[in-house]
């Protein structure tokens, strides 16, 4: 793989040998480093890096035996990330954590405090996955394979194609009713269902009434690249942002126009401050003569008994709640607010992909 | 040359580096058998061998008149069982602590070797004829800090007073604010008084003659005058000379061997040179501290402000990425300092150096190159070194070490205590309790992950606590020999909280 080289920064340097042994078997040119600073530099000045493995905690190398004495590094994982995207837009990160993940039901819910931890990491800009070192431990074949297979396709979809972020609303069903739909399906049962397969048997009429009969609707977030589906509980269910995402959603679902015009945005109005605006009907420069002058202490002001009328500025509804969902999904890294949108046809269009799931709710949240 | 009563002279030194030579380069003319072990291999020189021959350990004499061994190769010493009339030990800052038998050398050995001939003299004759004081070098100083401080305010002026633009330090008011003794423009009656008395008691019990500080009592008296019961500050500048001779008398007592001050002091370009910090902050109470952020902050327009403890609110926004420069015994402050969103670089000023202090203090090993300490006393040229290579703590560590903070008690009084109670009692349903230690061990990992990332020993096995946490769930999972697994769960989660407790300290007052 000419011109291409993956930077591996991990502080434990038998970690370090294994990844770069088993990416340097895959036929990758590996820099391997256990250093912080010097993966930052070597990001920064080596174009062929277009990949980054990266340890989340790191600590001062070489590691003494004694805890007392071990100190962290200048950098962390989230430091070395922050540090090369603020250069290096272009480059992609793999982070590979040491807290083993717990596998079982038990912990889902609210208390899964561990699991938002590394959802907040994995939507940082470039990074495309997280890797727990116990799964490397367990089955390391496997877990390395998918590694590889992350760098390979990443690498190719980089030149050949566009992967774009996707926003999924889920419509949450209870657990009998969710296996009854997997069932008509005919599909195995998973956690997250497709819609599209259900529509393509009965037509879009039975996506309203999902719609209605939901008894939960929230808003997922995938990644390019990345395994599992964040919840993003910011976009609420009653709020505008939600409305527009739905509505969007449907469209696609449904195979019609993916844009949203002003008639299709139902619009409660707020309290908020008018702004007043001066009507434009003379010429600006002639205004300000008339109305304003210097008085004795040379300062610019009105004139007495000058009063300015103006109008209040009616700004669309829509254009504000796009603007706002803009920020809201580009702080959850789904690229720049105002690449977020296009307005065209007297309506926004989505840059991201958007689609609908049905998933099962989890019983402690059925009450 | 060799004195009449040093020709019977055997001397020992003990050191595995490079200061054993210079010991030896001391003491080669003056004693008549002179020892040296170092890197396991003897040697002997004596006044007509100067190159000195290497000797088996069998051919080492069972007793010397003075042994010198440095602090760090005592085992050395051990080892060969040469006993000695006087021992003295020696170590890098000048610090020893005081052992039955042992007399301590208070100079500084590395990176200056602050031993002069004329003080090898004075230890020989105290060995040749026992007096009751011992020699200058062996004297403690009862005040480090507050000499420490002088010597540096000293160093400062020295420094600026080639610079014309710069005529603030000749301002006794620069002087008594960088010991802490004017606070805007108010001089603490108490604090002078309180100085004036710890130098008296300095040069008495220290048996200094007068003739060893007259130059800091000149200095003192250039900036205080005492009228009717209350210091004043003197108006009259602070000329060049006096500062000299201060210096001199200051060096002499601290040891701080110094070549010359034109020389080993930077010059002034260099030494405002280099990233330079918004402002820089002393924690009030130590005279060294104050003095020694008043010097880095002269370097530029950089501001330089001394803080109360517990009126942290008021600080303004620059105080949060400053530098802060703190005496050892205020270290206990900064976990709260950090809790409080103080992300600046940390300098400590201590007798120890910074591989010491970090494994007695957590907060320090948050981020390398954001803490350091300066081991006193110190020349300008170290201050200058350090202060310009420490950088605010980034982001990510100071969030790690807040979150510990903020996280720990908690989790173990409401949380890891009940869950182990529960574990205890029988009859518990062990499903239940292990999802609910499956919970809390995520939370840990959550909350406090460089802690979990620590190594500790339990059951003679070293490993990362959450590879112990890994371990213990999966014991518990099985089911098997559930007292021991418990007892393995009470190990980790304690040896958890005192390693987060530790960083923590007595003192912590966290952010609302």
């Amino acid at each position: 793989m000419a011109n291409l080289r993956i930077l591996i920064l991990e502080d434990d340097e038998l970690w370090l040998a294994r990844h770069k042994l088993r990416l340097m078997e895959a036929g990758f040119d590996c820099y391997a480093t256990q250093d912080a600073k010097e993966a930052i530099k070597a990001a920064k000045i080596d174009p062929t890096i277009k990949f980054v493995l990266l340890d989340e905690i790191l600590y001062v190398t070489p590691f003494p035996l004694k805890e007392e004495e071990r100190e962290l590094q200048r950098w962390q994982g989230h430091g070395v990330i922050r540090e090369i995207t603020a250069q290096r837009a272009d480059i992609q990160f793999i982070v590979i954590s040491a807290a083993p993940q717990i596998e079982s039901d038990k912990q889902e819910g609210d208390k899964h405090v561990f699991r938002q931890e590394t959802a907040k990491l994995r939507r940082r800009q470039g990074v495309i996955d997280i890797v727990h070192k116990v799964d490397i431990e367990e089955s390391p074949d496997e877990t390395y394979g998918w590694i590889i297979d992350l760098l390979k396709r990443s690498q190719i979809t980089t030149k050949a194609e566009v992967i774009t972020p996707k926003i999924i609303i889920g419509l949450g069903f209870s657990k009998e009713t969710h296996e009854a739909i997997a069932e008509q399906m005919e599909i195995p049962k998973r956690q997250f269902l497709p819609i599209s397969p259900l529509l393509k048997q009965s037509g879009s009429r039975i996506l309203n009434e999902f719609w209605q009969r939901a008894e939960e609707k929230s808003v997922f977030l995938e990644m390019p690249g990345s395994k599992r589906l964040d919840h993003l509980k910011a976009i609420k269910p009653n709020s505008s942002a939600f409305q527009i995402l739905s509505f969007l959603a449907l469209q696609a679902e449904k195979q019609a126009n993916v844009l949203i015009q002003e008639k299709d945005y139902q619009h409660s109005s707020r309290h908020s401050k008018k702004t007043i605006s001066v009507e434009a009907d003379v010429d600006a420069l002639e205004r300000q003569d008339f109305a304003y002058g210097y008085g004795e202490d040379g300062r610019k002001g009105l004139r007495s008994g000058v009063q300015i009328e103006g109008k209040v500025d009616q700004s669309s509804p829509l254009k504000v709640a796009v603007h706002r969902l803009s920020q809201q999904l580009h702080r959850l890294n789904l690229g720049p607010a105002r690449q977020l949108f296009n307005y065209e046809e007297n309506g926004y269009r989505p840059s991201f992909e958007l689609g609908i799931v049905v998933y099962a709710i989890r019983p402690t949240k059925v009450s | 040359m060799m004195n009449a009563e040093n020709k019977m002279l055997k001397v020992m030194v003990i050191c595995n580096d490079g200061r054993s030579d210079a010991w030896i380069n001391l003491l080669r003319s003056q004693v008549s058998d002179l020892y040296m072990l170092k890197a396991g291999r003897c040697r002997k020189f004596t006044p007509d061998d100067p190159e000195g021959l290497a000797i088996p350990h069998s051919q080492l004499p069972k007793t010397v008149n003075a042994l010198l061994f440095h602090s760090s190769d005592m085992k050395l010493w051990e080892n060969i069982q040469v006993e000695a009339d006087y021992t003295f030990e020696f170590n890098t800052p000048g610090t020893p602590q005081p052992k039955p038998g042992v007399i301590p050398i208070y100079r500084q050995t590395f990176p200056y070797f602050a031993i002069k001939p004329s003080d090898v003299d004075e230890l020989l004759a105290f060995i040749v004829t026992p007096q009751q004081a011992y020699p200058t070098i062996c004297q403690p100083v009862l005040t480090p800090d507050l000499l420490s401080a002088l010597a540096t305010l000293c160093q400062g002026y020295l420094v600026m007073e080639n610079n014309p633009s710069i005529k603030v330090c000749t301002q006794p008011s620069w002087w008594l604010e960088g010991i802490g003794l004017l606070q805007q423009g108010k001089l603490d009656q108490y604090a002078c008084q309180e100085m004036l008395m710890c130098l008296k008691e300095e040069w008495t019990i220290t048996k200094k003659p007068d003739a060893s500080h007259d130059g800091l009592d000149r200095l003192l008296a250039n900036l205080l005058i005492k009228q009717s019961d209350s210091y004043k500050v003197i108006s009259r500048s602070v000329s060049s000379q006096v500062v000299v001779d201060a210096y001199g008398n200051l060096r002499e007592a601290l040891g701080i061997c110094i070549q010359s001050d034109a020389t080993c002091m930077a010059k002034f370009e260099d030494y405002t040179s280099g990233k330079v910090p918004v402002s820089i902050f002393a924690i009030r109470g130590s005279f060294l501290a104050t003095a020694t952020a008043i010097v880095l902050a002269m370097r530029s327009s950089t501001e330089r402000h001394l803080l109360e403890l517990g009126a942290v609110d008021a600080l303004p926004n620059t105080f949060y990425k400053s530098t802060l420069v703190v005496a050892e015994s205020q270290v206990t402050c900064l976990p709260t300092l950090r809790s409080q969103g103080f992300s600046g670089a940390i300098l400590v000023l201590s007798t120890e150096t910074f591989p010491v202090l970090k494994q007695k203090y957590r907060v320090l090993r948050f981020g390398q190159g954001s803490h350091d300490a300066l081991t006193i006393p110190f020349t300008l040229a170290d201050l200058h070194s350090k202060a310009n290579n420490l950088v605010p703590i980034e982001q990510e560590n100071l969030r790690l070490f807040q979150n510990e903070l903020k996280a720990f008690k908690h989790l173990y009084e409401r949380e890891i205590i009940p869950c182990l109670q529960r574990l205890e009692q029988p009859g518990t349903d062990l499903k239940l309790a292990t999802e609910e230690v499956a919970i809390i061990v995520e939370k840990m990992k959550a909350e406090t992950p460089v802690a979990c990332h620590s190594v500790i020993t339990i059951e003679d096995e070293t490993l990362q606590i959450q590879h112990h946490l890994r371990k213990a769930l999966h014991r518990l999972e099985r089911q098997e020999s559930l007292n021991s697994t418990v007892c393995y769960l009470k190990a980790i989660f304690e040896q958890w909280y005192k390693l987060v407790r530790s960083a923590a300290g007595e003192n912590l007052k966290l952010a609302s």
